[in-house]
């Protein structure tokens, strides 16, 4: 396109009052979801002393320096103090597994070392208890003989089985179907028994794991400490002391996993309450409906984007090969495509889920496998049209190259119905998904999505006793959201077309 | 123009196409040369082969399509047999084509600039301003006022003889040897087609190059070309210069071609049309292929296919009765009146 042209679509395009409404939709929600953080503070769940810090901070005074780095030392002795004091032992007890590797002691010392950790919970109490079953296994391997020789009833074989199976050393199926197939059996036993020696070394190794990783957690430690005793030197306290916070807050955030996504709960009925000053929005089902919305135009703008980029690339590749190629390989992957076309969507979206599991991506999933064939055969249609338009003909008439004619000749003319229908479908799949959280296998419980908080109104939408729109709050902000949204996109979508409709250009 | 080389010689060429009811033998034995500057034409009725003669000289058939007998060669190389990308050298270079529909032969997503500048850039060294310069230069040869401007433009926003007028500047942008001119005429309105046959017949003294112009319209054809191949049912039915084939006709077919355009220098009542349609290319009659709808057909062109005959020099029939049409002619004529 010249500079001339340019000038020109873009006028049309201004002109076209349903475009610049789409366009203004759309750069609202995209505007809402990139300022959700704070326009919607998500309630982060703080640690008591990190917060006191904090609130000591905000409100800063002299004579509170002494409160703050208490606080300081506090948290340090929650998340690290242990660490500290148990690394002697840790360390010792990473010294004598090397011993023991190399056989310079016993397992019985070694054991000796590590009974008094477990006790008190400095390490795991399987290690402990794995490490001394798999001295029994020598046992085991005489019960298998004779219960092969017959001197051992089968009953008897099983219970002795049964803790070796409990303990992850010999497969539990073995043990549940034993009295099956009990030949079979006896065999894999014994050769899982026999790698004894293997065993024992994963267990010896995941302990020095164990032990290295006392390493890490002692530097952090050591920094933290280091800082904190500058801190107390500092000649700006309270500069030095904000920075400090905000690091250790954000390993405290890191470390708890914290998902905004997750709408809070914010009272504990479930019974809808009406929009108020706290929340201007209302409460639906405990959540704040505002908080909801707004976090829910990111979910939809995933959704949306990511399922229809990923269904149209499928859609493009499986569309544009069957049409390139023809013949059979046409006649199979369209046969193919008819076959996913049959199947109903929700229920093949809600076996696929119930299969994979619920959850935001496993939902995706299923939209994105169910999801490519409009394209398939829209592009497969375009390009089997375009393939005997004259033009083809007489561009090869011209000694063009086939790859050349295929990207330069065929996908112009063929791509930007894509394009336009995917732009359309992005509004779409939102209600989808919206559906799919209806039905009870789209996001999971308390997930930031417009289809969720309708959800929640589901029991409530006929409102109480004589007043039915009594909690009409709990449908209209997050409907109209949903509404908007989709609006947005098929008005893009229609402005795209008339872009890119070369008939269209004057 | 005979006393030339030929720069393509086209030796019973035949052309079927393999379809769910059978072959199709959409061209079955034509013989012709072409000769540096001259104008051939191929006349005849909807589905006698003409579109399928000039695209098994391009090798652009359909992929049920096949050539199983003849030659095509050019410039002393055998068409059907060259490689692929020695084809696509061939293709727009040395031989180019013009399509009947100038609605649908451009392609609408880009300018009219953008497309002649694709053609020069293929098969000749120049950067894309010198394309692009030469572009103006060729829209303004075959008479595109303010062709400046309308490089730019896209297909859509031409008249359709403009297009046609586009689609000629393009094929000729590589100074091909042979254009190829299928129907190009056919979808405008008759002050235009008279426009592009001039125009064309004007380039083609300034650049030299050999037609050949595909027709269903005889009137047309005195104008063009110098000599002309009367098709039907895949066979060429009568072949020789244009002036013979005119005030000569000797074949029923060309004769009732002929008869049924308006014509000023013939003094006719009535216009004569063929009877009948052409049939459905498996449903040829057995023997002559238009002895089915011809006025002279005796048993013995039902049951024998009649080989082409030479009448004179450069000049064949492929009838059973040619000396009788003269006569039979005169008396259809007077039963007219
Ligand atoms: N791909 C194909 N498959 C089968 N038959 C074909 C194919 N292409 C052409 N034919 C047949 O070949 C015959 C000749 O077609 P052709 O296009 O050469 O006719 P034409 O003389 O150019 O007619 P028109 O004046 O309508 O352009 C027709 O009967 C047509 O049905
Ligand atoms: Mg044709």
């Amino acid at each position: 396109m010249n500079k001339e042209e340019m000038k020109r679509t873009l006028k049309k395009f201004v002109k076209n009052p349903s475009a610049m409404i789409g366009i203004g939709l759309l750069l609202f929600f995209v505007v809402i979801a990139i300022i959700a953080p704070y326009i919607a503070p998500p309630v982060i769940p703080n640690d008591a002393d990190l917060e006191k810090i904090d609130n000591l901070l905000n409100d800063y005074k002299e004579e509170n320096k002494d409160m703050i780095l208490y606080y300081f030392q506090s948290y340090y002795d929650t998340v690290y103090g242990f660490v500290e004091m148990d690394y002697e032992s840790v360390k010792e007890l990473g010294q004598a597994v090397e011993k023991y590797k190399d056989k310079e002691i016993t397992k019985d010392d070694l054991i000796a070392v590590i009974q008094p950790l477990s006790e008190y919970y400095i390490i795991d109490y399987s290690y402990y208890q794995k490490l001394t079953d798999v001295d029994k296994l020598d046992g085991f391997l005489d019960v298998i003989n004779q219960y092969k020789e017959g001197t051992v009833s089968e009953e008897e074989f099983e219970k002795e089985l049964k803790p070796f199976a409990e303990n992850g050393f010999v497969t539990y199926k073995y043990f549940k179907e034993f009295d099956k197939k009990p030949e079979k059996y006896i065999k894999r036993i014994e050769s899982e028994v026999s790698k004894k020696d293997d065993l024992e070394k994963s267990i010896l190794n995941s302990i020095t794991d164990e032990v290295n990783s006392y390493d890490q957690r002692m530097i952090l430690a050591g920094k933290y400490k280091e800082k904190m005793e500058n801190l107390k030197v500092s000649s700006d306290f309270l500069n030095d002391a904000k920075s400090f916070y905000k690091e250790v807050h954000k390993t405290y955030i890191n470390s708890i996993n914290f998902d905004p996504y997750l709408m809070p709960n914010v009272n504990m009925t479930t019974q809808p309450q009406p929009p108020s000053e706290d929340h201007p929005f209302g409460v639906s089902n405990s959540k704040d409906i505002y908080y909801g919305v707004i976090w829910g135009t990111r979910t939809g703008f995933k959704i949306g984007l990511v399922v229809v980029s990923i269904a149209t690339v499928i859609g493009l590749f499986i569309g544009s090969v069957s049409a390139y190629f023809g013949g059979w390989i046409d006649e199979i992957m369209m046969r193919i495509t008819d076959i996913f076309m049959s199947i109903p969507f929700m229920l093949s979206a809600m076996v696929l889920t119930t299969i994979l599991g619920t959850g935001l991506d496993k939902v995706m999933i299923a939209m994105v496998v169910f999801g490519w064939m409009g394209t398939a055969r829209l592009i497969r249609g375009n390009i089997l049209q375009a393939k005997n338009e004259q033009y083809v003909i007489a561009a090869k008439a011209l000694g063009v190259a086939d790859w050349k004619i295929i990207i330069k000749h065929i996908l112009p003319n063929t791509i930007f119905p894509v394009v336009v229908q995917a732009s359309m479908r992005i509004g779409s799949m939102v209600i989808t998904a919206a559906s799919l959280s209806f039905l009870g296998v789209g996001a999971p419980q308390g997930y930031a999505d417009w289809g969720s908080i309708l959800t929640y109104a589901r029991d409530w939408m006929l409102g109480g006793g004589d007043n039915p729109f009594q909690f009409w709050y709990t449908i209209v902000y997050p409907g109209t959201a949903m509404v908007l949204f989709v609006l947005a996109w098929n008005l893009v979508g229609d402005a795209l077309r008339d872009i890119f409709d070369p008939k269209l250009r004057m | 123009m005979s006393d030339k080389e030929p720069i393509l010689k086209v030796k019973n060429l035949k052309t079927y196409f393999k379809t769910e009811d059978g072959i199709v033998k959409a061209v079955n034995g034509i013989d012709f040369d072409l000769c540096p500057g001259e104008t051939l034409a191929i006349v005849g009725e909807s589905g006698s082969g003409k579109s399928v003669t000039s695209l098994s000289i391009m090798r652009l058939l359909d992929t049920n399509g096949y050539i199983p007998e003849g030659e095509i060669i050019y410039k002393g190389k055998n068409v059907t047999k060259m490689s692929d990308s020695e084809m696509r050298s061939v293709r727009g270079n040395e031989i180019a084509m013009i399509f009947q529909e100038p609605m649908t032969a451009l392609n609408p997503v880009f300018t009219i600039g953008e497309q002649i500048t694709e053609a020069i850039t293929l098969h000749m060294k120049m950067n894309e301003e010198d394309a692009k310069t030469r572009a103006v230069d060729l829209l303004r040869k075959v008479g595109i006022p303010e062709p400046e401007k309308r490089v730019d433009q896209y297909p859509h926003e031409l008249s359709g003889g403009m297009r046609q007028r586009a689609m000629i500047a393009m094929a000729l942008s590589c100074n091909p040897s042979i254009l190829i001119a299928d129907e190009p005429t056919t979808a405008l309105d008759v002050t235009i087609q008279a426009q592009i046959l001039e125009l064309m017949k004007d380039l083609q003294k300034e650049f030299g190059m050999a037609i050949i112009f595909i027709t269903h319209d005889l009137g047309v054809v005195a104008e063009m070309s110098d000599r002309a191949i009367v098709m039907y049912g895949g066979e060429t039915v009568e072949q020789g210069d244009i002036v013979n084939i005119y005030k000569n006709p000797r074949h029923p077919y060309t004769w009732g071609l002929m008869n049924s355009i308006p014509r000023i220098d013939i003094d006719t009542e009535r216009l004569w049309a063929i009877p009948g349609v052409v049939p459905s290319p498996l449903n040829f009659p057995k023997g002559c292929k238009f002895s089915n709808r011809c006025f002279l057909a005796s048993d013995k062109c039902k049951t024998d296919h009649p080989g082409l005959e030479t009448i004179e020099n450069d000049h064949f029939s492929r009838c059973w009765h040619i000396d009788k049409l003269v006569e039979e002619v005169k008396k259809v004529r007077a039963g007219d009146k």
